[in-house]
């Protein structure tokens, strides 16, 4: 695969998604970007902004295996995983089988994720960073492409449980769905209520997903720009006496290193879309908000300011020279 | 661990392309990259040079700075020529261009290949490929070479500063000027000193040690005077140059006649050859010789008094320096041996001519110093000098009634001369009016001990009537030079007539005083002397006694007690040969009759 394929590819599924999926260009294209990552993904909208329906959509398109696991209190961690369950062979034997749980499919949804006991959630840390699962003992290598795309609802807090940071880290971007304008609404009410509904077809499948990742992989980024980003992160941890004023007032805790990984990795599969062989400073600016807004922690100066993380990593990014 | 290649190791350096492609795409790039860095030097370079340029004629107003153009021009290229070399040194890499580049919409994608340059995988390829098409593609016109707007706004502003700068009337510009003409002059003076001391035939007579010492004395001064602009500095050079000469003058004077005047003045007859040859009165000196001519012809004891004589001719030929004068005292002791008078007293004439010819060869050389000196305090001209001179100007006005046997009240006057007219208050009961009239010219000079002299003539004539204790007289003008020295100094030409009243002819009729020191104007240590200037009849002087005057005998010593002074100094300045005998004779008449 070349660039040319690549980009004709990546244009080819964020139009076929686009059928089905009105408004949420930018939501379609992290989400892309994030699947030829190789990343999980958190969304978080109110109900019914088309969450399950883009992750449903997106399955289709790139013709991936996929499972929605929903998310409530009683869901217990071998729901997700799966679990050994005793049957007899064929000898009449009793023995134990490995039932997998949903979690092995190529496309994971999980459904409102902050309504699971932290363990259940932290069910999927493992299949989340390391695309295995253990049950019993036993390590399994999960299906690939693997992403776990997760989506959360902002505004029904109450049983709900915050997910801990170890695993917000692990999602690569976290992206907010706003409401649809005027004129996405009445798309997208034109789409859903009438009796021909546009069908997005198959547009890629695993194997080119996975060749795309491995060309993004490849792709070369300056020293400068690196520098960039590194200096993006480092710039989010109010401790450092080199970080903006923003950051040493409002900020708690900063990103990870994993937000730098997510920073360049992304950058690179952007740059790819975009049908450059390199990664510019643009690119990183451009992935800094959805790869750094669940990684950075507010304190409560910030949030008494009404401050939030995007409005600090936008003035952490104006702080930051290239 | 990311290799790296020289391109990042090299900061500056200048960048080994691996690739000819990428080079050849970007090269025209980076040299409009280059030009348009120098360029923004340039434009602030020329941007410090006017700031530059602003801030000196701003300074010029406070301080006399010559040559302010050339210094501006000079100083100007010099510092747009710093920052342009600043420019060369911080020329931007390679790396930094590539960035620059990038910055046009290009993505990263030069700084990036050129980071790739060392790679030959196929995705380095690729960018490579993609990066040079971006350049040809790149419009070059996107590199402005405009400056930027606010050095082009700072160049209108600043350059309007300084155009309106010049407009403006420095009053510092008249300091300059007569900087300039001092210079001038004491380089012309300086010029005819060297001449002098090359060239006079009076120099001839010095041994050839005194001849370098006072070549090392021009020397001395005239390095002193190269680049002087202050006329108080080059007044104290001069006068330090003359106290210098003084002193190498009354040595050659002793070596030359000390030796011999003694000897002579051992024997009743020849007393007043060693009158003569120590006044270094040639016209006295042959009338002694004659004189001496008699005696050793008429005389009883003249072969007592030959053989006296040739002793002391004997004991000063050895101590005279001079080893012609030497040759000649001792062909006169071997002529009085063989009993030639006649021939041993030409011999001696001629070897005693000698002698004083050499002692007073340094006149010329005095004279030129002296002239130097005057021509400093001229050119210095109006200023500091004319306002000290206005004092003098003031004292001449009465110093010319008082001269006028204490009959001549008036200190109101008007004139004319170099400086202002001074001003005193007072009161008076007496009235007069009086005209004068007199010319002359002044020279001052002077030294440290506040010694001067001065020489002119005038005369005038002054009517006045009034009322008081003094009643009417008639007053004459005196013309007189000005002279003085150390801070203060200059010689010019008053003119004047004089009418006033107030000062009663009582208080002038007792002890004459006569302002010659200043010390209050010293200042820098020096002494100023003020010697009545020269008046005609022109103009007028209008003054009041008041304040400090000559009764509180404030800064005034009686003329008596600097009378001899002032004659030794004539008799020294007649040292020059070029003034003819019947001018000294007048001179020394006119300072005999004063001292009757």
């Amino acid at each position: 695969m070349d660039i040319k394929e690549f980009s004709a590819a990546a244009a080819r599924i964020e139009n076929e998604i686009s059928r089905e999926i009105i408004g949420l260009r930018d939501t379609i294209r992290y989400v892309l970007i994030a699947v030829i990552s190789g990343g999980n993904v958190l969304l978080e909208g109110v109900p019914g902004l088309g969450k399950t329906r883009l992750v449903k959509t997106l399955a289709r398109v790139l013709d991936l295996e996929f499972s929605r696991i929903q998310f409530t209190p009683d869901l217990m961690p071998s729901d997700v995983v799966g679990t050994n369950v005793l049957t007899r062979d064929d000898s009449g034997r009793g023995v134990f089988r490995f039932q997998a749980g949903p979690i092995f499919s190529n496309l994971v949804l999980a459904d409102e994720i902050n309504r699971a006991t932290p363990k259940t959630q932290s069910a999927l840390l493992e299949a989340m960073q390391e695309h295995t699962v253990t049950v019993a003992g036993v390590t399994r290598e999960l299906p690939q492409p693997y992403f776990v795309l997760a989506t959360q609802n902002p505004l029904e807090q109450e049983g709900t449980y915050p997910l801990p940071e170890a695993q917000l880290d692990r999602f690569l971007f976290k992206l907010l769905l706003d409401l649809p304008s005027l004129d996405e609404l009445h798309a997208i009410v034109d789409l859903t209520t009438g009796t021909e509904q546009d069908r997005a077809e198959k547009a890629a499948d695993a194997g080119c997903i996975l060749e795309m990742r491995q060309l993004a992989a490849r792709v070369p980024l300056a020293r400068p720009v690196q520098d960039y980003a590194l200096r993006l992160v480092m710039n989010t941890h109010p401790h450092l006496d080199s970080s903006p004023e923003t950051t040493r007032r409002l900020v708690r805790y900063g990103s990870s290193p994993r937000g730098a990984q997510a920073l360049i990795q992304a950058a690179k599969v952007r740059a790819l879309i975009e049908g450059r062989y390199n990664v510019s400073f643009e690119d990183i600016r451009n992935i800094a908000c959805p790869a750094l807004r669940h990684r950075i922690f507010l304190n409560y100066q910030a949030v008494a300011e009404g401050m939030t993380p995007d409005s600090v990593i936008r003035d952490i990014i104006q702080a930051t020279g290239e | 661990m990311k290799p790296e290649n020289q391109f990042h190791k090299t900061g500056r350096a200048k960048t080994k392309w691996k690739h000819y492609e990428l080079k050849q795409a970007f090269t025209p790039v980076y040299r409009r990259i280059i030009l348009q860095h120098m360029l923004r030097y340039l434009s602030a370079g020329v941007l410090a040079a006017l700031v530059f340029c602003l801030l000196l004629s701003g300074l010029s107003f406070l301080q006399p700075i010559e040559n302010i153009l050339f210094l501006c021009l000079i100083f100007g290229l010099t510092i747009v020529a710093a920052v342009l070399a600043a420019g060369r040194l911080r020329k931007p890499s390679v790396f930094e261009a590539a960035r620059i580049a990038d910055r046009l919409g290009l993505q990263e994608k030069i700084v990036t290949a050129c980071e790739l340059d060392y790679r030959e995988d196929e995705m380095a390829r690729l960018q490579r490929e993609d990066a040079i098409d971006s350049l040809r593609k790149l419009d070059k016109g996107k590199i402005s070479l405009r400056i930027p707007g606010y050095h082009g706004y700072a160049l209108i502003l600043l350059t309007l500063a300084l155009v309106l700068v010049q407009f403006i009337p420095n009053p510092m510009d008249h300091l300059i000027r007569e900087r300039e003409e001092l210079r001038a002059e004491l380089q012309e003076q300086m010029e005819e000193l060297k001449k002098l001391k090359d060239e006079s035939a009076a120099l001839a007579a010095l041994t050839e040690e005194q001849r370098q010492e006072l070549a090392a004395l021009v020397r001395e001064l005239g390095e002193e005077l190269k680049n002087t602009g202050d006329y108080k500095e080059a007044l104290k050079d001069i006068s330090k140059a003359e106290e210098k000469l003084t002193a190498l003058t009354d040595r050659i004077r002793e070596e030359n006649l000390g030796g011999l005047a003694s000897q002579l003045e051992s024997l009743e007859e020849t007393q007043s050859l060693a009158a003569a040859l120590s006044g270094r009165n040639l016209s006295d000196l042959e009338t002694a010789l004659e004189e001496l001519k008699q005696q050793l012809k008429e005389a009883e004891n003249r072969e007592e008094l030959a053989e006296k004589l040739k002793e002391a001719l004997e004991q000063a030929a050895e101590s005279m320096p001079d080893s012609e004068v030497k040759g000649k005292l001792a062909a006169a002791v071997q002529s009085l041996d063989s009993g030639r008078t006649e021939e041993a007293l030409e011999q001696m004439a001629e070897s005693m001519k000698q002698a004083v010819q050499a002692s007073n060869a340094m006149g010329d050389a005095r004279y030129a110093l002296q002239q130097m000196r005057s021509s400093a305090a001229r050119a210095a001209g109006g200023g500091e000098y004319a306002q000290g001179h206005g004092s003098s100007g003031q004292d001449e006005g009465r110093s010319g009634s008082q001269g006028n046997e204490g009959s001549g009240s008036e200190n109101t006057g008007q004139g004319t001369q170099s400086g202002q007219s001074g001003q005193d208050s007072g009161t008076g009961e007496g009235q007069g009016t009086g005209e004068g009239q007199g010319t002359g010219e002044g020279q001052g000079t002077g030294e440290g001990q506040g010694t001067g002299e001065g020489q002119g003539s005038g005369e005038g004539s002054q009517g006045s009537n009034g009322q008081g204790e003094s009643g009417t007289g008639t007053g004459s003008g005196i013309g007189s030079g000005t002279g003085s020295q150390g801070g203060q100094s200059g010689s010019g030409t008053t003119t004047g007539s004089h009418e006033g009243n107030s000062q009663t002819g009582g208080e002038n009729a007792g002890t004459v005083y006569e302002q010659i020191y200043a010390p209050e104007r010293l200042g820098d240590g020096g002494e100023v002397t003020h010697v009545p200037g020269q008046q005609t009849g022109e103009g007028n002087i209008s003054a009041e006694v008041g304040g400090r005057g000559a009764g509180e005998l404030w800064g005034f010593i009686p003329y008596r007690e600097v009378y001899q002074e002032y004659r030794r100094e004539a008799m020294n300045s007649m040292d020059r040969r070029v003034l003819p005998p019947s001018v000294q004779a007048m001179v020394r008449e006119y300072f005999d009759a004063l001292g009757q």
